[in-house]
């Protein structure tokens, strides 16, 4: 299978007060198109580093992300804002994600706007839809984010991301920040949309129990390495590593 | 018989009018250990912050008692607030980097704390300390004393806090949240610290979280909260393998940690209503799925029978239904 994002040796260092930061070392992944994939971690672990990589915010030191062969990093701004139209992020914080001056609706439909230039019928209907696939109720779209719940907000979140028909979601912590019954609201719009539509999602959380749900390939980090890799079955029956085996029995 | 150490009866706290707990009582032993579960908005940080006499401005409790040992908290003076909180009650924060001053050594921090309830000697509070952070696991401890709070992990800091509160030798320790804010594995070791030191002090201990993986390593007794109500309380082991309340049941099932084992995530409709919500009936009716007529109506009284107290219309017929099990 061809992969749709390919990273190769990437290795992405910061300087604090002189000293070397090594977030990534040596890191590879191939990521299939269509394809789930979880990536677990602790803090410090890399996995936010690499979310941003394949975002196109930072370059990495040392290595490459290519995304259907072309290299993240020797693009230019109009190359990277192409790439970006097929992506979609979602964040931990729904409350911080959302300009509080703009209605749900226009939140959502910003990107129709400003990317995709659609017209103001036809982003309605759009807007609407992709809230019908979240869950996310109509009349809740013309309130602005201080009214609504974590929830509803995350739901929005992922309304958003999905606008543009991206090939490619990730969703960094998607459910952290969320209460318990809240949570497993979201996995489930989640697993709904994963099942639903031809799109490659990648999720990254330090919630192993919550990853299992969505994830069809699992990625174990630690301290900026891949510690263990392979199918979710794999992963979380016949752990090889000790660390993953820990992270398995620390789950509550 | 072992002697009640903390009596909330009918506890009612309010900002203006809205009432965040309402009604709230329970007891907790000598050497007991309750965990209060519930999502934001329940109430259970407000619980704690009632018992120590810290709550923020604008709230202040209306009806109702809080006795530690004989005496009604709520006629405490600054004074007698001061010595209670630390040596009668001391706390264990969520977040370990915030519960620091930053500006001081841990050690001095330790020090102030210990001579503040201890008429001890310099060396002796220092033996003190130092003998608690070892109980801690922190085993470089004359090391840790000197170290500011940044140069210590979330982990390690969470363990001096730990160190901290029982150098007091309090009678109860509140616990909220205390490993919310730590990564999953540190978390594990963190419980299983505090599972430690609670069978060897014997401290009692009220545990908060909105999670029922922590609340059930740590505790014997467990509440669960909805809307500033305790809708259910019982014996873990009973609140855990026979949830009565359709809320505790609800909540059971929609634990990620049951997705390991393959289940599927069943959810509750709806979010949790915001801290203060006033309603005519049952505050988690709008959610739930055994409602009928009567949960709109009118608040359900808390029934209690074997030990079990649940506020649920229909308690009965889950009393029926667990007899022909």
């Amino acid at each position: 299978m061809v992969s749709l994002l390919s990273i190769q040796d990437v290795t992405r260092v910061y300087r604090l007060h002189g000293k070397k930061i090594w977030a990534l070392k040596e890191i590879s992944l191939e990521i299939s198109p269509n394809q789930t994939l979880g990536i677990a971690g602790e803090s410090g672990s890399g996995k936010s580093t690499l979310a941003r990589l394949l975002m196109g915010l930072e370059k990495p030191d040392q290595g490459k992300i290519l995304y259907k062969g072309n290299d993240l990093a020797g693009m230019n701004k109009k190359t990277l804002r192409a790439f970006r139209r097929h992506l979609g992020v979602v964040f931990q914080q729904p409350q911080l994600s959302f300009d509080p001056r703009w209605t749900l609706e226009r939140s959502i439909e910003e990107p129709l706007r400003f990317i995709a230039k659609t017209k103001k019928e036809r982003r309605s209907l759009l807007v609407r839809e992709a809230a019908a696939q979240v869950g996310l109720s109509e009349e809740l779209l013309t309130m602005f984010p201080q009214q609504l719940s974590g929830g509803q907000l995350q739901r929005a979140a992922i309304a958003r991301a999905l606008i543009m028909k991206p090939e490619l979601l990730i969703l960094d912590e998607p459910t952290s920040a969320l209460d318990i019954s809240i949570q497993a609201q979201i996995l489930n719009v989640l697993r709904e949309l994963k099942n639903k539509l031809q799109m490659t999602f990648i999720v990254i959380s330090h919630d192993l129990p919550a990853l299992s749900y969505l994830a069809d390939q699992m990625v174990i980090m630690r301290n900026g390495k891949v510690v263990e890799s392979g199918t979710k079955d794999e992963t979380l029956r016949r752990p090889q590593q000790e660390y993953t085996k820990m992270l398995l029995a620390s789950a509550l | 018989m072992t002697q009640t150490l903390l009596t909330v009866e009918h506890l009612t706290v309010s900002a203006g009018q809205t009432p965040l707990l309402q009604n709230l009582s329970f007891t907790l032993k000598k050497k007991e250990t309750l965990g209060l579960v519930g999502e934001s908005g329940s109430g259970k940080s407000m619980t704690a912050w009632s018992l120590l006499g810290l709550l923020p401005p604008g709230v202040f409790v209306q009806s109702g008692k809080i006795i530690f040992k004989g005496d009604d908290l709520r006629r405490f003076s600054q004074a007698q607030w001061r010595v209670l909180r630390g040596k009668g009650l001391a706390m264990i924060f969520q977040n370990p980097q915030t519960a620091f001053n930053p500006l001081f050594t841990v050690g001095k921090q330790m020090d102030n704390a210990i001579a503040a309830h201890f008429d001890e000697t310099k060396k002796t509070r220092r033996e003190r300390a130092m003998f608690y952070l070892r109980q801690a696991e922190l085993s470089d401890s004359g090391r840790i004393l000197k170290s500011y709070p940044f140069q210590l992990s979330g982990g390690m800091l969470q363990r001096v806090s730990i160190a901290l509160a029982l150098s007091l030798e309090p009678e109860l320790l509140i616990a909220d949240e205390p490993t919310t804010a730590l990564d999953a594995t540190i978390q594990f070791q963190i419980l299983n610290l505090l599972q430690k030191l609670q069978k060897q002090f014997k401290t009692a201990m009220l545990v908060i979280s909105h999670h029922f993986g922590v609340v059930s390593k740590l505790c014997t007794q467990i509440a669960v909260m909805y809307n500033g109500r305790i809708v259910e309380a019982g014996l873990k082991s009973d609140v855990l393998n026979q949830p009565l309340h359709p809320y505790t049941r609800a909540l059971l099932a929609s634990r990620p940690v049951n997705l390991l084992s393959g289940q599927t995530l069943k959810t509750i409709p709806g979010t949790p209503p915001a801290a203060g919500t006033v309603t005519d009936g049952c505050a988690f009716a709008p959610r739930c799925s055994q409602r009928f007529e009567l949960c709109d109506k009118a608040v359900p009284p808390e029934l209690i029978s074997n030990n079990r107290r649940v506020a649920c219309f229909l308690k009965p017929k889950y009393d029926a239904e667990k007899i022909t099990d």
